[in-house]
């Protein structure tokens, strides 16, 4: 029944659109076409794309999910041909595994006048086990020309429900129509979450359906000659199906740019998440549908709060960490310090628990639930208000919409005065509140004892700080000797301990010479790199030939040297996806220059002040010179660590303005 | 592009004696000279190849390896690779303390399984097996035994004491065990001043290489096989995944490879053998009738990397890259073979290493070798090499993967080395030239050229494939020593059959010229190098420096200055000469413009490390000098 309605739908379809969008229906305009007549920039373009998603039951799987996908795709020019070759991830190691069956793939052509049609054979296709649970099925088209089109379709068997993920209608390439069926039982209640800024037709509705299954009644045994098998009989259940639709047309391409987070933010998507199951004559069982309900959920998990219930493990270890403190702060400290020192992570992100914190405490390893849900553990046993926070990573996209899925890290957050302090033990040289930047990623869900949960900020409300003092002597060859000493506080400091810790001093040197073009340094010196609680400090010096131009009698310094920057990272004129500094940031540099025997200032760069927006940012440059010195102080301030698109072209225009104000010259004049 | 290197992947048993330190695994043992800048110290390592039981490798790993930090536990190289024809049969690790306790055992079950496809390839039936250890603290010891049973034989690893950048050696032994009557080719280098013992007999070689230090990577330096010792070994008999395989003579070895890889993977369909002989029937030569099957080929196949027959050794049959119009560089090269076979004109199967820096086929080794295959074609005296897996190449290019370096071809009558084309200091030229105008406002415009040869070639292929948006970004980071620059009018000219690429678009750059009080300040050359250019620092080089081609990069500009303005002092022309290059610049005012033409010539060969502060301060001297500025005046 449902495939002469999709049939009918499919008809009807070909009528409104004039396009066949049946498998095997491909035209000659379609074949004709040279580009894409609103994207000519395009490589290749989805014509159509059907997933078609449903729940079914059987006695013997249960309930069990089937997709079934068809496209067509058209492939301009060479560079489309990555679009030939289409990998399916397949789970594999569980119950039952997923499978993929009914693959049917042609590529169309256009010979003499003719279509051509070439099938996907058997050598094109290739299984390959990824490893243990992980396998991918691969394919790849015969025959790609510039100008073809390729059809598949295939039908995607998966036991997994609670999850249908990442449906995606928006790609690096056009797309000119896509659809999306979702259907499930009434018994199982989804949540579908949806994402970019694409707008989204959503129909829902709901029909009737039947389920048929068949049962022994009357069945026993009675020794080995006798008994009776029973009969079999049919029942079925009458039950309403809940359909989701979705129908889009003419989804512009996202293609990727410079300085975003993460693209998949951006691209237009939905994904479905079982949040409750209510079968006949049984209560509701939530799955998600809150956040409070998706975090109750994981806490509930055995792996994460079953993994806060014993402290007997690490109890005489706490006990000799504290001894003789008192105050909370210093017991944080030292608690967080230790499960540093204790515990190694082993590169593996997750909220829950891998190996089990007691075992991760002894082996000295594990994952990051391992190691920050025993974090949590420790400081709640000193008695301090610990929760987990479970987070997303900037790579893993930001969670919009409840769901487990979305969240793949897990860290400790203590409220402390009424501040909640946050740590993450993964990281060696983090400190309290100061979390790697790939962490900074809107909010985190601080889950309590009871199950209850709240948002808690990620992103930090300090700037990263950076103060430098330069001082420079012109000598009589017109050479620049300086010597400079500069902090980095916050995220500054951070990024500084993870380039430079562990690296000798020559290859310090090299850091910096490659931060700073163009100068070589004689020595350097720097502190704090294992003390994430002060600022990095770092002192060095170096002699810069090229640092002063002569021309006739006047001599040109650029009193911003090394410091000024060489070019705007702003190039493009325009953009899509926000700019993402990660962080708030301040850099304060004050620079004196000695000049010369026998030179006087011609001129000096006027004094300015530039904001960006409101409030997002500011240059302050003050330049003054007394009888053989000059001084100079700039201040730059990033309030704002996401810029939308919208401001780009106002920061574009700041970032010009400062560089090119950075880049400005003093003038001397022989006496 | 690569053919799979079967050899890449280590095979391995344990040992039980850890002879030279009486088991000694503490890292507080290890001599401080070896350790001093490392990562790691390979402490013991005992490899032994058995070839005795005909047809099978047996080969066994024994190591140990101190680490100091991250970067050195990638030289424990914990890693057993298998497939079809080869299997692991023993793998495992023990981790021990500083003070050399053991810590923990891994055991196979416990090594992670793989399968070993890279990100270029789309399958191939290799698998591996890697230790999935999360070191605690460091440093730590680690002994790492494996045994592995293959059979292919062809390829005998070779032994390198040093293996990676940053590690020091205090023990490493390396034996081959063959039947008396299998003969052992060796070729040792690099051993001078170094510690090494070699004992031979009948039956067996055995070197042992002792306290080496550490090595350290170095900009434009010799790879790291040509600084330190390193021992290839060959038979003139083996098997390639059973197949039985002869050498001896590149003749015999070439010879073997087409008649048992090559020969029976050719035949066509009479209709396809019609079809090419139609499309070349009215050419004139044979080079036209090649660029017409090449240029079929580019139109019809596509590069897809599939690795699966005899040890991914030898190609799909022509007729199914016919029929599938893909194949990888083996499939695709010997396709193009059978597509010329059927016009008549001679053809070879190429075996060489795609490699950017050069890499030749090492032809005192007779044995496998090589990652790749182009197709070298016969047109009157000269050969004629064809990249069969790019679909934009021109006719006869070869560009950095490919070009000046030994190969061998593969002829009915058996193997020949060959060379492949290479590129002179003067075929490889890239010329920029612009007009350029400021206003009275310090804006520059101007219309720019750049044309690229040679060398240069490759790198501006891609060009075409960006969008307009991607376009544009390309010249604002090329020319990101102008600030606030636009470019329009952006025209991309590809002659293929001249091999030559054309860049036209037209500049604008607000505020190019500083302003100072009335006058402006300005570079002569908005596309002068930045001190990026100038090669890296070392305070104590070790190595001699390589520059692998030679070539010209020029540039030409005439600078017209706005109107009410006049030219103030002018900088001189500067000619500075080297062994490894030379920097000439011209200077010519005519009325109110400026004639500038600049020509970097950098000179291909190998230059003693003395000589690399000058080859530093040379490249300081461009960069002053490309920056050279002009004063200009309101009158």
């Amino acid at each position: 029944m449902r495939k002469i309605t999709l049939a009918v739908l499919l008809m009807l379809n070909a009528l409104i659109y004039g396009q066949d969008f049946r498998f095997g229906k491909v035209s000659e305009e379609e074949l004709q076409e040279e580009a894409h007549p609103k994207d000519p920039d395009a490589n290749a373009a989805v014509l159509y794309r059907e997933q078609y998603s449903h729940i079914e039951y059987s006695p013997n799987d249960g309930f069990t999910l089937t997709t079934e996908i068809f496209q067509r795709i058209k492939i301009y020019n060479k560079d489309g041909f990555d679009w030939g070759t289409h990998v399916i991830p397949v789970f594999v190691g569980g119950a039952k595994d997923e499978n993929v069956s009914n693959l049917r793939a042609v590529t169309y052509t256009l010979e003499n006048g003719k279509i051509e049609e070439y099938k996907l054979g058997n050598d094109g296709i290739f299984k390959e086990e990824r490893s243990k649970n992980f396998n991918v099925e691969k394919f790849t088209m015969p025959n790609l020309q510039p100008g073809c089109i390729v059809e598949f379709r295939y039908k995607f068997f998966s036991p997994y429900l609670s999850t249908i993920d990442k449906i995606r209608f928006q790609e690096e390439i056009p797309v000119n129509k896509a659809e999306l069926t979702f259907e499930s039982p009434e018994w199982l209640v989804f949540q579908l979450h949806r994402k970019g800024l694409f707008p989204l037709d959503i129909q829902e509705k709901n029909k009737a359906d039947k389920i048929n299954f068949t049962s022994r009644v009357g069945a026993y045994s009675a020794g080995l000659q006798g008994g009776s098998r029973g009969t079999l009989q049919s029942q079925s259940i009458d039950l309403m199906n809940k359909t989701y639709s979705i129908k889009v047309e003419d989804v512009p391409a996202m293609r990727e740019e410079a300085f975003s987070s993460n693209i998949d933010n951006y691209r237009a998507a939905v994904s479905f998440e079982l949040s409750y199951t209510k079968f006949p004559n049984e209560p509701i069982e939530t799955v998600t549908s809150s956040w409070e309900a998706v975090c109750k959920t994981i806490y509930d998990s055995e792996n994460f709060g079953g993994q806060l219930k014993s402290d007997r493990y690490f109890d005489d270890d706490i006990d000799e960490i504290l001894r003789g403190v008192s105050d909370s702060k210093e017991k944080l400290v030292r608690i967080f310090e230790y499960a540093k020192r204790r515990m190694t992570w082993n590169g593996y992100l997750g909220i829950y628990a891998d190996e089990g914190t007691r075992s991760a405490y002894k082996n000295g390893s594990g994952n990051s639930g391992d190691i920050n849900l025993n974090l949590v553990n420790m400081l709640r046993y000193a008695g301090l208000d610990a929760n987990p926070v479970i987070l997303s990573t900037r790579d893993n996209g930001i969670p919009i919409f409840p769901t487990r899925n979305g969240f793949n890290h897990v860290i400790a957050g203590v409220v402390l005065d009424g501040n909640v302090l946050l740590m993450d033990a993964t990281n060696k040289i983090g400190a309290v509140n100061l979390l790697e930047e790939g962490l900074l990623n809107w909010n985190g869900r601080l889950i309590r004892e009871d199950g209850t949960s709240g948002w808690v900020s990620l992103n930090p409300s300090s700037h990263a700080l950076e103060n430098t003092m330069v001082n420079a002597e012109i000598d009589e060859n017109f050479a620049l000797n300086t010597k400079v000493r500069s902090q980095f506080t916050g995220h500054y400091g951070l990024r500084h301990r993870k380039n430079l810790g562990g690296k000798d001093e020559q290859e310090q040197l090299e850091a910096f010479e490659e931060k700073y073009s163009g100068i070589e340094l004689n020595k350097i010196e720097i502190k704090n790199l294992e003390n994430p609680y002060e600022p990095v400090q770092v002192s060095y010096d170096f002699a810069m030939e090229n640092g002063v131009e002569r021309v006739g009698d006047k001599v040109f310094i650029s009193p911003l040297m090394h410091l000024a920057s060489q070019e705007t990272p702003f190039k493009s004129e325009q953009r899509q996806h926000p700019v993402d500094f990660g962080y708030p940031w301040k850099d304060r540099y004050i620079i004196t220059i000695k000049l010369p025997e026998g030179y006087n200032v011609e001129t000096l760069p006027e004094n300015g002040i530039y904001t960006f927006g409101d409030d997002m940012g500011s240059f302050k440059y003050l330049i003054s010179s007394t009888n053989n010195t000059i001084q100079v102080s700039t201040e730059m301030v990033i309030n704002s660590s996401i810029i939308t698109p919208d401001l780009y072209k106002g920061l574009k225009e700041f970032y010009t303005m400062v560089v090119s104000k950075e880049n400005e010259k003093v003038v001397l004049i022989k006496i | 592009m690569m053919i799979r290197t079967l050899a890449l992947f280590l095979f391995v048993t344990p040992l039980l004696a850890f002879s030279q330190n009486q088991e000694d695994f503490s890292a507080l043992s290890v001599d401080s000279a070896l350790s001093k800048g490392a990562d790691s110290v390979l402490r013991f390592e005992d490899i032994t190849l058995d070839f005795s039981d005909e047809g099978k490798l047996k080969t066994t790993i024994d190591r140990v390896v101190t680490v100091y930090n991250k970067t050195g536990m990638r030289d424990v190289r914990a890693i057993a690779g298998y497939d079809n024809n080869s299997k692991v049969t023993d793998i495992e690790a023990i981790i021990y303390d500083l003070m050399g306790n053991e810590q923990e055992k891994i055991k196979k079950r416990d090594f992670k399984d793989y399968s070993a496809v890279d990100g270029g390839t789309l399958y191939a039936d290799n698998r591996v097996l890697v230790l999935d250890y999360t070191p605690t603290r460091y440093p730590f010891t680690i002994r790492f035994t494996a045994e592995s049973v293959s059979e292919t034989t062809a390829f005998v690893r070779p032994w390198m004491p040093v293996f990676t950048y940053d590690s020091g050696t205090q023990y490493s032994k390396y034996s081959i065990i063959h039947k008396p009557e299998d003969s052992l080719h060796v070729k040792a280098t690099n051993f001078e001043g170094y510690d090494i013992e070699y004992i031979k007999t009948p039956e067996q070689s055995v070197w042992i290489a002792r306290d080496i230090k550490p090595v350290s990577y170095e900009y434009k330096s010799p790879a790291l096989d040509k600084r330190v010792p390193r021992v290839k070994a060959y038979f003139d008999k083996f098997y390639l995944a059973g197949v039985p395989g002869v050498g001896g003579t590149w003749e015999a070895f070439g010879k073997w490879m087409y008649d048992d890889l090559i020969k029976d993977t050719q035949q066509l369909d009479a209709s396809v053998i019609t079809e090419v002989q139609n499309l070349v029937k009215d050419l004139p030569d044979d080079e036209a009738k090649v660029k017409a099957v090449y240029q079929y080929l580019q139109d019809k196949v596509r590069y897809i990397s599939v690795q699966v027959e005899i040890g991914g050794w030898k190609p799909m049959p022509a007729a199914d890259v016919h029929r599938l119009s893909y194949g990888d560089c083996k499939a695709l090269s010997n396709y193009m073979q059978s597509l010329l076979n059927a016009v008549g004109v001679k053809s070879y199967y190429t075996v060489l290493y795609g490699d950017p820096d050069k890499e030749s086929l090492d032809t005192d080794v007779v044995a496998m070798q090589g990652n790749h295959v182009i197709l070298g074609v016969q047109l009157g005296d000269e050969i004629k090499f064809l990249e069969c897996t790019s679909q934009q190449s021109p006719f006869g290019y070869m560009g950095t993967f490919t070009d000046d370096r030994d190969v061998l071809l593969l002829t009915p009558e058996g193997g020949k080395l060959a060379r492949t084309t290479k590129y002179n200091q003067e075929d490889n030229f890239e010329q920029i030239v612009a007009h350029i105008e400021l206003d009275a406002e310090g804006n520059l415009q101007g219309d720019y050229t750049e044309t690229s040869k040679g060398i240069f070639y490759s790198s501006k292929m891609s060009l075409e494939s960006k969008d307009q948006k991607d376009l544009s970004d390309h010249y604002y980071e090329n020319f990101s020593g102008i600030k606030s620059l636009s470019v329009s009018d952006i025209k991309l000219q590809n002659d293929r059959d001249r091999v030559m690429y054309e860049e036209h678009l037209k500049l604008n750059a607000r505020n190019y010229a500083s302003k100072i009080g009335d006058d402006f300040l300005a570079k002569i050359n908005p596309f002068s190098w930045s001190n990026e250019m100038i090669p890296p620092r070392y305070t104590d080089r070790k190595s001699d420096f390589v520059i692998l081609r030679g070539h010209i990069r020029q540039h030409e500009i005439t600078f017209k200055i706005p109107e009410g303005y006049k030219l103030g002092a002018i900088a001189e022309p500067v000619a500075l000469e080297e062994d490894f290059a030379s920097y000439k610049t011209e200077i010519h005012v005519e009325g109110d413009t400026v004639n500038y033409k600049r020509i970097f010539k950098l000179n291909e060969g190998s230059y003693a490390v003395d000589a690399y502060e000058a080859y530093r301060d040379f490249y300081k001297n461009v960069v002053r000098e490309d920056n050279q500025k002009l004063f200009i005046e309101k009158l």
